[in-house]
């Protein structure tokens, strides 16, 4: 019996779909592809669709001495501040997500504030309160003012996170005699999982590409990779550029690898367990 | 003196002779360190190789770099105890510091590069010009075959859509206007009415801009793809480009090129002046200034170094050359700065 208004049957609808879903990754990944193909031009100027194959750019760029440290200082910076940002986003979103008491909804705000207020007004903020002791140019700073921008972003995974989470099954872990810190460490946070992958990867991407606040409070010890980068190319414009730029993909896939393989991505997408 | 005690001086000092060569003098800077803001990249690298190290041996002192511009809020936040001694400043933020009162005034007594430099390269006490660049016009030399010879030859309807501009919310055309205002009106500018010429002129060019650059890279890009033929730039970085492979050629107009200033100073407040100022004279020293030259494409500001002949093009070389750098009234564009930026914006968009 034909249906008014002829609908496709599912085969041709979810081909249709496949060719939209198809055009936007590759929209997606375009960039992505343009930056990592300049990297292998002959030519000494970046240009695309690159002219010829050398490996030669790769070569100068792993050769420089400052970038490199540039890059362990910024891997540093991002894996510290995502520890920190996991301790005391989990303790809070613990608090925040399961106790109803007065001022929850501000303080839910109030560690949301950084996300909406500009970077830039908050680097200069925090010019003025690190240069008020003495702080200016130290690894600290840094470290505490990427922690605070990671705890935002966290914040916003984290809570969501421990709402969903029945008590029941800590009171149960307890009765069976497990202790508070077992029962979280052993019950709570693994039901977390999810959520703290998640909160980590906002967390550590978000540090890795931070140079607004590095220009602000930054010193000569603390040169993190975008802002040598960044510094290099006000000067020069070559496919090193692209070379840098190509690492930062190569991170986030390694990232998006590591999770696939240890906590699953349907735990971070929230699909299926 | 009794043969005895002319005995023992003489002993005395025997001795102090032999103790004093035993033990050579403590470099002036031994144990000590010098902050040192500078932009990255390869004038960094020059910096490091012909003023660093030179200065290292030199003193004892070890350099700590600090890479970009000169961070102006930072140093007034710091002020008193500031974390950086010496400074690289451009034209437009070496004036926003001194007027912020951050810039200690240098001794030029121990500075004696100094004597070797040109009279525009020491305009005041408070900082020396270590090399020039100048904002000419890069031109594509394959579809341009006669090089421009001025500013308003852009303007010529068959270069539709060939023209690259900065980016009227950037800092790098604004001495532009000014000089094309001082061109047509054959004055100095004083106020936002004198720059009005220069708004009508604007105006005219609109038709031939291809689109506006917020970097560098976005005029390589460009020139790169085949999309403009003429960009105001810098004539470093079009040496560079021609270096790297892409046909470029660099083109100082005779109504003045805005000088691209590369400027030394010392910050007030500096626990390390003496070091500072050591620094300064070995980056207005011939070896130096002759590597930016080589390497960076600088003009020299000290007059006693040669630069080899086919380089000599590509930068303001020489004094008739540095007589057509144009150096504005800086203090007067950065309070007019939003002004103007918001005229360019409303006739250019």
């Amino acid at each position: 019996m034909a249906k008014r208004g002829a609908t496709a049957p599912p085969r041709e609808r979810s081909f249709a779909l496949l060719i939209v879903c198809g055009l936007v990754y590759l929209f997606l990944i375009a960039p992505m592809i343009v930056v990592v193909s300049t990297s292998f031009t002959k030519t000494a100027y970046v240009v695309f669709p690159p002219e010829g194959f050398t490996l030669h750019w790769f070569a100068v760029a792993f050769s420089s001495q400052a970038f490199l440290k540039s890059m362990v200082l910024s891997l540093e910076l991002a894996v510290l501040s995502t520890l920190c940002t996991l301790v005391l986003g989990i303790a809070s979103a613990l608090a925040l997500g399961r106790w109803q008491f007065g001022g929850r909804d501000f303080l839910v705000s109030f560690f949301l504030s950084p996300i909406l207020v500009p970077t830039v007004v908050y680097a200069i903020a925090l010019l003025q309160f690190f240069a008020a002791f003495r702080m200016l140019g130290t690894f600290t700073s840094l470290l505490i003012a990427h922690t605070v921008l990671g705890l935002a972003y966290a914040m916003r995974i984290l809570v969501p996170a421990t709402v969903g989470i029945n008590t029941v099954m800590e009171e149960a872990a307890m009765v069976l005699g497990a202790t508070r810190l077992q029962a979280l460490w052993r019950v709570v946070l693994p039901l977390m999982r999810g959520g703290i992958a998640a909160a980590s990867i906002f967390a550590f991407v978000v540090s890795l590409d931070e140079v607004v606040m590095v220009i602000f409070i930054g010193g000569a010890q603390t040169i993190t990779f975008p802002l040598r980068l960044y510094s290099y190319m006000a000067e020069r414009f070559d496919p090193v550029v692209s070379v840098y730029s190509s690492l930062f993909v190569v991170v986030a896939v390694a990232v998006v690898f590591a999770l696939a393989r240890t906590v699953g991505l349907e735990t971070v997408t929230g699909g299926p367990e | 003196m009794t043969g005895k005690n002319g005995f023992l001086l003489a002993a005395a000092v025997a001795v102090l002779c032999v103790g004093l060569t035993a033990y050579p003098p403590q470099l002036s800077g031994a144990g000590r360190e010098l902050t040192v803001q500078v932009w990255g990249g390869s004038y960094e690298d020059t910096m490091r190789k012909y003023i660093v190290a030179p200065f290292e041996q030199e003193t004892g002192a070890k350099v700590n770099v600090v890479l970009g511009d000169a961070p102006i809020p930072q140093l007034m936040a710091e002020r008193g105890a500031p974390q950086i001694d010496v400074l690289n400043l451009s034209d437009d933020d070496g004036t926003e510091a001194e007027v912020n009162n951050l810039l200690q005034p240098l001794n030029l007594f121990h500075i004696p590069n100094a004597k070797s430099l040109y009279p525009q390269a020491l305009r005041n006490h408070n900082w020396v010009v270590a090399n020039w660049g100048a904002r000419g016009i890069a031109y594509n030399t394959t579809m341009v075959k006669k090089a421009p010879t001025s500013w308003f030859d852009l303007w010529d309807p068959q270069y539709k859509g060939r023209v690259m501009w900065w980016d009227p919310s950037g800092p790098e055309g604004l001495p532009l206007v000014a000089l094309f205002a001082e061109a047509l009106n054959h004055r100095k500018f004083t106020s936002l009415n004198d720059l009005q010429p220069a708004f009508d002129k604007m105006a005219q060019l609109k038709p031939n801009i291809f689109a506006f650059a917020h970097s560098h890279a976005d005029i390589q890009t460009a020139f790169t793809r085949g999309d403009i033929w003429f960009a105001p730039e810098a004539n470093g970085r079009a040496l560079s480009m021609k270096t790297s492979g892409l046909p470029i050629g660099f083109a100082m107009p005779k109504e003045g090129a805005p000088a691209v200033t590369s400027i030394l100073a010392v910050t007030r407040g500096s626990k390390n002046v003496d070091l500072a100022e050591k620094f300064i004279n070995i980056a207005l020293g011939s070896q130096a200034e002759l590597a930016y030259a080589t390497i960076n494409g600088y003009a020299p500001s000290n007059t006693t170094v040669r630069v080899p002949a086919d380089l000599q093009q590509y930068m303001p070389y020489g004094s008739a050359q540095v007589k057509l750098l144009y150096n504005p009234d800086y203090r007067l564009l950065i309070q007019l700065k939003s002004q103007i930026t918001e005229k360019l914006e409303q006739i250019l968009r």
